[in-house]
């Protein structure tokens, strides 16, 4: 009974504000690995089979970070290191 | 007096030995004119991830220059104007990177690709360590086999 009443109070949340969310690590936050737009290896990792630039909610990049990632992968892709559109 | 980072990518049927004369005139003309070069490399040819006026490979030259903003400006100039140099960009940095390698030397391109892609978005959203999306690319790739 109380944990149907429980279920009810949380239906309709994101899925960040039910209880059991686990917030995930950001990959550049321990310093391993370093967001530089001469590192193609790197930065295709953050992006789609597309080459579109993978959403943070997706990969778990920080805001911060992803901020650096994406003039980055922009950089990149200027210097033809990366695609604009793969297929 | 900044720090920058300049690469420009020269036409693919010129040399190495033109490339990389073309670097050292380039860097002469920073020191000559008040800049200093803390580096001048060499990258290699490697492919270009989409055809530049018709060249489908690159070879890639770095400097690192320390100098003040009108130099710059001119040096970019100067490499809009060279036919040899298909792009070039100028980057404003912090500091510059000892790192040994400044364009990281995958065998080529497309062969680093394929490890990546194979995840594609799906793995990638549950395996959230770059370093497991590797493992789990590597896992498919042997269930494959």
């Amino acid at each position: 009974m109380r944990k149907e009443k429980k279920d009810a109070k949380n239906k309709g949340k994101p899925a960040w504000k039910k209880p059991g969310f686990q917030k995930k690590n950001c990959p550049f936050e321990d310093g391993s690995l370093k967001v530089d737009y001469k590192d193609p290896r790197i930065l295709q990792k953050f992006t789609s089979e597309r080459g579109k630039i993978m959403p943070s909610r997706i990969s778990a990049v920080s805001a911060k970070h992803q901020r650096k990632l994406a003039l980055a992968i922009k950089r990149a892709r200027y210097l033809a290191l990366l695609p604009y559109v793969a297929d | 007096m900044s720090f920058y980072e300049n690469i420009f990518i020269g036409r693919q049927d010129l040399s190495q030995q033109q490339i990389e004369a073309l670097g050292v005139s380039l860097s002469l003309f920073v020191t000559q004119n008040g800049g200093s070069v803390a580096r001048c490399e060499y990258c290699g040819l490697r492919n270009l991830a989409y055809p530049i006026k018709k060249n489908h490979k690159g070879h890639y030259y770095i400097l690192q220059i320390k100098s003040g903003a009108p130099l710059i400006a001119e040096l970019g100039r100067l490499m809009r104007i060279n036919e040899d140099i298909i792009r070039q960009s100028i980057v404003k940095v912090d500091k510059f990177n000892d790192d040994e390698n400044l364009i990281s030397q995958a065998k080529t391109l497309s062969d680093e690709a394929v490890g990546v892609r194979d995840t594609g978005y799906r793995a990638s959203a549950a395996k959230v360590q770059v370093e497991e999306i590797d493992g789990k690319a590597e896992s498919a790739e042997g269930d494959k086999e």
